[in-house]
């Protein structure tokens, strides 16, 4: 009586490992995509923050040597946050 | 804006918690009701369908992930690697221009060597400004910067540090080529340096995955000239910090160099300029890394400016120690830039086969030679072809001016014979010349050709050139005359050659005289027709003769000194146009 479950569900397993089997390499390949790009996201996050304290030197910079009117800073900046 | 959310997953079922009583195990879908046997067999089933349920599941996660998620992925890093470039130029340029090298967890970074982004202002509340921004930049970069002293990995280009201290060895050894952040901070030269390495890792000589970077070991002070430190020193702090290499280049070492059995470290930085194949050293070992360091400082020293070498190319050969091809094993394994040899191109074995293209010549374009304008090639001398366009652009207002029935202005001697060139020009046949009774009149007979609207009237010149190559066998034939006045006889226009004989005048193909044969139809298909279905009385009647229009064009590159044995006749033709426009009956296959 239960052979025939058995083996259906045998079946099944072999056809579940498979399947896992296959699931398992792509889950690596999704594993690698997904962390190259979190790399390059986090290139594009360091550039990010260089610019931004780029600019915040550069403000300071031409406030602190009257080149340009503090008002004009304070307006640029506040502009960026 | 907010991306829109997935439906949320249908909540999992209670997960079965295993009980000691047997009584309280409850299966949904099961009919309690039924005796064991049966209930067993629905146990059996519910397994088998969960089994199923499962095993469809995994597949459509693979499926999902196949199809869906990696390509959107694959996409979305395609896309954004012009943003990835940019952040990568940026953060170098940073880097130049603070002189700084940047730390991205765990990397190893030069020290600040000098900091001048940001000049203290005057005053003690600037400065503490200035300071407090610098320190806060210090403080928040700790991801950015490292302390000066422990993690340097490069020696400040302008000092001379001894040996690395074994905390900075250490440190060296944890990033790998291969981490992205390397990427990230490396210059273009050592990414194309590390590209090329990737290419020799299956060279005998490759290192070991294991000794994956080199040990570093700073170039000796003693062989530092200083403008070769300040050369590098962009290039210094856009390298990436786990490429170890030598910034400074040093005079090609002599071939006794390469026996020192010193540290593979010390020996390479003593010979920095280019790594050999290990058949020509003697127990050394390198490893792909230093060899695409190696590599490029000898690509950055041959494009460096000329601060240090302003000499011109020495037309010295390279001596065999430098050239690594030579057949006598010793290399030394420099090579010599100085000699820069343009890449060989491979010339084209045309022996090999006959169809191959001689070296230089571009690939032969299919010319489609149309009929009749290019079959002479001479070229008539200027006065004459001055005199024939003159006498075509006269011929040509005339005939507007007057009208069909013009006569060419006698000129020349009367009855000159036609030249064969005539038939050349492509002209059609006329039929109407080829009778013999109607030779004297047909000869001036114009081919009262059915004016097609916006064709232009093209007439044959009957008049026949007797090889007098001052005028134009058209010469005779300008409508300009009177019209009236009896064209000159030819008399003899059956003497000519078949191929001398015109019913029209055709000058290129293509032109819009073309139009005019469709509605000839088929002409030459009754004596009496023409190839425009003017009937032959109509031609006798008519007395302009016929002219070549459009031939002017022809003019100037008519030879009349050639003669016509050289030309190549228009029967003479291989091109089964020609072969057919040569025929007196001509039938048109459109």
């Amino acid at each position: 009586m239960e052979n025939p479950h058995t083996e259906r569900q045998a079946v099944l397993l072999e056809r579940m490992l498979k399947n896992l089997d296959k699931c398992h390499e792509a889950i690596f390949e999704l594993n690698r995509c997904v962390d190259s790009v979190c790399n390059a996201n986090a290139e594009i996050a360091v550039a990010a923050d260089l610019a931004q304290r780029y600019r915040k030197n550069v403000a300071y910079n031409l406030e602190a040597t009257g080149l340009v009117p503090s008002s004009d800073i304070e307006k640029r900046t506040s502009g960026d946050a | 804006m907010p991306l829109p959310q997935p439906e949320p997953p249908k909540p999992l079922p209670p997960r079965w918690e295993p009980t000691r009583d047997p009584q309280d195990i409850h299966v949904p879908g099961l009919d309690t009701s039924a005796p064991v046997a049966e209930q067993i067999e629905q146990i059996e089933q519910l397994i088998t369908i969960k089994l199923q349920n499962m095993d469809e599941n995994f597949a459509a996660i693979h499926h999902l992930i196949t199809t869906r998620l990696l390509p959107a992925i694959k996409r979305y890093s395609v896309a954004s690697e012009p943003i990835r470039e940019a952040a990568r130029f940026w953060i170098s340029f940073f880097q130049a221009s603070a002189q700084v090298r940047m730390r991205m967890d765990g990397d190893l970074s030069a020290p600040d060597t000098s900091n001048d982004r940001t000049p203290t202002a005057a005053g003690d509340p600037d400065a503490t400004v200035t300071t407090a921004t610098t320190h806060d930049e210090a403080d928040d970069g700790q991801s950015f910067r490292t302390a000066q002293n422990d993690l340097s990995f490069q020696p400040p280009p302008t000092s001379s540090t001894p040996l690395l201290s074994r905390s900075q060895m250490r440190a060296m050894e944890g990033p790998t080529p291969e981490s992205s952040w390397a990427a990230s901070i490396e210059s273009p030269f050592s990414r194309l340096d590390r590209e090329m390495g990737s290419l020799r890792l299956d060279e005998p000589h490759a290192a070991p995955p294991s000794a994956s970077l080199p040990r570093f070991v700073p170039p000796k002070p003693r062989l530092q000239p200083p403008s070769q430190t300040k050369e590098f020193e962009f290039k210094d702090s856009s390298e990436s910090s786990g490429a170890a290499y030598s910034p400074i280049l040093r005079p090609p070492p002599t071939h006794a160099d390469t026996t020192n059995s010193t540290t593979n470290s010390s020996t390479a930085f003593e010979r920095p300029i280019f790594f050999p194949p290990p058949s020509s050293r003697k127990g050394k070992t390198t490893t792909p890394l230093r060899e695409n360091i190696f590599r490029r400082n000898l690509l950055l020293s041959a494009a460096a400016p000329p601060a240090s070498s302003a000499t011109p190319r020495r037309a010295v050969p390279s001596p065999k120690k430098k050239n690594p091809w030579s057949a006598q094993k010793q290399w030394s394994g420099i090579v010599d830039l100085r000699e820069q040899q343009p890449p060989e191109v491979t010339t084209y074995d045309s022996s090999d086969d006959e169809d191959a293209l001689p070296a230089g010549m571009s690939p032969p374009v299919t010319m489609r030679f149309t009929r009749p304008s290019d079959v002479r090639l001479g070229r008539a001398p200027a006065p004459l072809a001055a005199q024939r366009v003159s006498r075509g652009f006269i011929a040509d207002t005339a005939r507007k001016s007057v009208g069909r029935h013009l006569q060419p202005p006698p000129s020349g001697t009367p009855g000159r014979r036609r030249p064969k060139r005539d038939s050349i020009d492509g002209s059609m046949f006329d039929p109407a010349a080829t009778s013999s009774s109607s030779n004297a009149s047909s000869s001036a007979a114009v081919l009262d050709l059915p004016r097609t609207p916006g064709a232009p009237n093209y007439y044959y010149s009957n008049e026949q050139d007797d090889g007098d190559d001052e005028e134009s066998f058209w010469g005779e034939n300008y409508p300009g005359q009177d019209p009236n006045a009896p064209p000159p006889q030819s008399g003899s226009f059956s003497d000519d050659d078949s191929d001398d004989d015109f019913a029209g005048g055709v000058p290129v193909p293509g032109s819009a005289f073309d139009s005019s044969y469709d509605h000839a139809g088929g002409a030459g298909s009754e004596a009496t027709d023409t190839v425009f279905g003017a009937r032959l009385a109509q031609l006798q009647q008519t007395t302009a003769p016929l002219r070549i229009h459009g031939t002017e064009l022809l003019a100037e590159t008519v030879d009349p000194a050639a003669t016509d044995e050289a030309v190549p006749s228009v029967e003479q033709s291989p091109t089964p146009w020609a072969a057919g426009i040569r025929r007196p009956e001509y039938e048109f296959d459109v």
